[in-house]
C-alpha cells in the first residue's frame, strides 16, 4: 500500500540506478578499443574504494528475490521505492562508483567510460518512466571532452543535472578557472551541477585534508568538510558571479553547517574583499541564489526542533531538497526523516516544492499527474491506483 | 489480540497466535511476523526464541529484514572483539543494534528501545505468549517497555 504524503509533490533528489550484472552492463557502449580493454584487464568499474559499512553499500532489505542489489532494474525500483513511497520525481545520480571518472589517470579512457555510462543510462533508465530524470557525469579532468560530451547527451529530455564528485579531481579545485566552460555547457543546456559525495578520490586522493580516514565512519561524518572547502572556492573565486545561470547542487554532504559557513565568509567579506573585488554581492547571497543542499543523511540533533533553528540560520527555507539515497544502507524514509517540528508548510518545501524550482519541474509534474489521472493500462496499473490514494 | 482470554489460546494450540513457522525460523534465524497488523520480529538466539515489537523506532524500518548477528566491542584502542554472536538484532537500514535479550538498543539503551514479548512453541510453529504452564500469556497488547 503506498504511503500519503501532505505534500503536494514529493521529489527524491539522490537515487542512484546501477546494474544488473555490474560494470559489464556499460561494456557494450564501449568502442571496441576500450571493449579490449576492459576485457583484457578485467577493470570492474572507476572507484572501486575499500571503505565499506559494516553491512554493506544497500539496505539489507533491497535486494531482489535472486539476490541482486536494489535498483539493479527498473522494476525493482517501480515496486520497492517509487510506488512505495509515492515519488512523483526521482533524480538519478546513477551508480556512485560512475563519479569517480574524474579521478581516472588515463583520461581518453575516463572520457570513454563516462560516455558509455551515459549511454547506459539513457538507455536503461530514462524513458521508461516519467517519474525518472537522470544526471550524466564527465570525465571533468578533460574539460573540452566533458563540453562535449554535455552537448552530446545532455539535451536529453530526461537528463536534469551533470554529477560531479564534491571532491574536485587532481587537475585543480572546483572554483578554479579551468573548470569554467563545463558551467557554461551546463548553463546552455539547462541543466544543475550536482556535487555527490563520494567515498574516497578512487584511491588517488585522499578524502580529507587531513589524508585518509581510517574507517567508513570517519569518512561519512566528514563528507561536510570537503564539501565546505569546494563550496569556499566556488564562491570566492568569483564562480557564481561569473554564471549567475548557474545552478548548484551539493548532494550527500549534510546542511547544519550552511549558517556557519555563511556567516564567515560574509564577515571576511566585508574585512577582505579587497583579496576578493570581483564579488558584487555577500557571498552568502550567491549561495540562497544558486545553490541547494539534499537532506540526506538527515541531520539528527538530540532536539529534533533545533532542524527549524538551523533552516532559519540559513535565511531561506528554499535550500533543502528531500532526498532518500535508495538503495543504499544510509536510506531516509520520505514519512519519517523530516521531524514534525520543522512545521508543515517548511516539510512540504523540503520534500519536493524546492526541488520543483530549482531544477524547474513543473512541466515533468504536470506530466506525472497527468498519467496518473489517465485510466491506466496494465502497465501502470500501480500508478494509477495511487493517485486515487491522495 | 491476546488478553483476557490469552492463556486459554495459549493452553489450546489450535488457538495459538501463531507468529511464524519454526522450521522456516531455525533456517533463516530472524523473520518477520505480524499480530493484528503490528509488526514483530522473531529470532532464534543461542539463548532460545526471542519476539521482539518489529518496526526499528529511529525511522521504522522492519527490523524482520535485518539481520541477526553479533556486537563489536573492545577492551582497547584498536582492539575488536566480536561477542554475543547471534544475540543482536540489526536494522537493515541504518544498523542500529537491538539486544534480543531486552529489546533495549545498544547505543542508548535507557532510551531507545522496542518491545519484548514472551513466546512458546507449539504444532511446529512460534506462537506468542508464554507457554500454558507459565502464569498467563502476556501479548501484544502488554509489552514489556515500549
Amino acid at each position: 500500500m503506498p504511503v500519503t504524503h501532505d505534500a503536494a509533490v514529493v521529489v527524491d533528489c539522490d537515487v542512484h540506478t546501477g546494474f544488473q550484472h555490474g560494470f559489464t552492463d556499460v561494456v557494450p557502449y564501449l568502442d571496441p578499443q576500450w571493449r579490449h580493454y576492459v576485457d583484457l584487464g578485467k577493470f570492474s568499474g572507476p572507484g572501486r574504494g575499500s571503505y565499506t559499512p559494516w553491512q554493506g553499500a544497500h539496505r539489507m532489505d533491497s535486494y531482489t528475490d535472486d539476490g541482486r542489489v536494489g535498483s539493479s532494474d527498473y522494476e525493482h525500483l517501480r515496486d520497492h521505492h517509487l510506488d512505495t513511497w509515492s515519488i512523483d520525481i526521482a533524480i538519478s545520480t546513477g551508480d556512485v562508483t560512475a563519479l569517480s571518472v574524474c579521478y581516472m589517470p588515463q583520461r581518453e579512457f575516463a572520457n570513454a567510460v563516462a560516455s558509455a555510462l551515459n549511454d547506459h543510462l539513457i538507455d536503461t533508465w530514462l524513458g521508461r518512466d516519467s517519474r525518472i530524470l537522470g544526471s550524466i557525469v564527465v570525465a571533468a579532468q578533460d574539460v573540452a571532452t566533458s563540453v562535449a560530451e554535455i552537448h552530446r547527451v545532455g539535451g536529453h529530455p530526461r537528463v536534469c543535472q551533470v554529477v560531479l564528485p564534491t571532491r574536485s579531481p587532481l587537475t585543480g579545485q572546483w572554483g578554479d578557472e579551468r573548470y569554467h566552460p563545463i558551467w557554461e555547457a551546463a548553463i546552455e543546456e539547462g541543466l544543475a551541477i550536482g556535487f555527490h559525495t563520494t567515498a574516497a578520490g578512487g584511491n588517488t586522493l585522499p578524502p580529507l585534508p587531513t589524508g585518509w580516514p581510517r574507517t567508513y565512519m570517519e569518512l561519512t561524518s566528514a563528507y561536510a568538510i570537503p564539501a565546505q572547502a569546494e563550496l569556499l572556492g566556488l564562491v570566492l573565486r568569483g564562480v557564481f558571479e561569473k554564471f549567475p545561470a548557474l545552478r548548484v547542487v551539493m548532494i550527500e554532504t549534510g546542511f547544519a553547517w550552511l549558517p556557519s559557513l555563511m556567516w564567515r565568509m560574509d564577515k571576511r567579506w566585508r574585512e577582505l574583499q579587497s583579496e576578493v573585488p570581483w564579488l558584487t554581492r555577500l557571498p552568502s547571497e550567491y549561495i540562497l541564489d544558486q545553490v541547494r543542499l539534499t537532506t540526506q543523511p538527515m541531520e539528527e540533533p538530540p532536539k529534533p526542533g533545533a532542524l527549524a533553528q538551523v533552516i532559519e540560520m540559513m535565511g531561506s527555507e528554499n535550500l533543502l531538497m528531500f532526498a532518500t539515497d535508495y538503495p543504499h544502507w544510509d536510506f531516509d524514509s520520505p514519512t519519517r526523516a523530516l521531524p514534525s517540528e520543522l512545521g508543515a508548510d517548511t516539510r512540504r518545501r523540503i520534500l519536493g516544492e524546492n526541488a520543483v524550482e530549482f531544477y524547474r519541474l513543473d512541466k515533468q509534474v504536470e506530466q506525472v499527474r497527468a498519467e496518473q489521472a489517465t485510466p491506466a493500462p496494465a502497465a501502470t496499473a500501480d500508478r494509477s491506483s495511487r493517485s486515487d490514494v491522495r | 489480540m491476546p488478553d483476557e482470554h490469552g492463556a486459554e489460546r495459549a493452553s489450546a494450540h489450535s488457538d495459538c497466535v501463531r507468529l511464524c513457522r519454526l522450521d522456516d525460523l531455525e533456517r533463516r534465524r530472524i523473520v518477520r511476523a505480524e499480530v493484528n497488523g503490528r509488526e514483530m520480529v522473531v529470532v532464534a538466539s543461542p539463548r532460545g526464541i526471542r519476539v521482539l515489537r518489529g518496526l526499528c523506532p529511529h525511522q521504522g524500518a522492519l527490523l524482520g529484514l535485518g539481520v541477526l548477528c553479533g556486537h563489536s566491542a573492545a577492551g582497547d584502542i584498536g582492539e575488536y572483539r566480536y561477542e554475543r554472536v547471534g544475540e543482536i538484532v540489526r536494522c537493515p537500514w541504518h544498523g542500529w543494534e537491538f539486544d534480543s535479550e531486552t529489546g533495549r538498543s545498544l547505543h542508548d539503551p535507557e532510551r531507545i528501545r522496542v518491545a519484548t514479548y514472551p513466546s512458546h512453541t507449539c504444532g511446529g510453529h512460534v506462537c506468542l505468549g508464554a507457554p500454558a504452564a507459565a502464569t498467563g500469556a502476556a501479548g501484544v497488547g502488554q509489552p514489556e517497555d515500549q
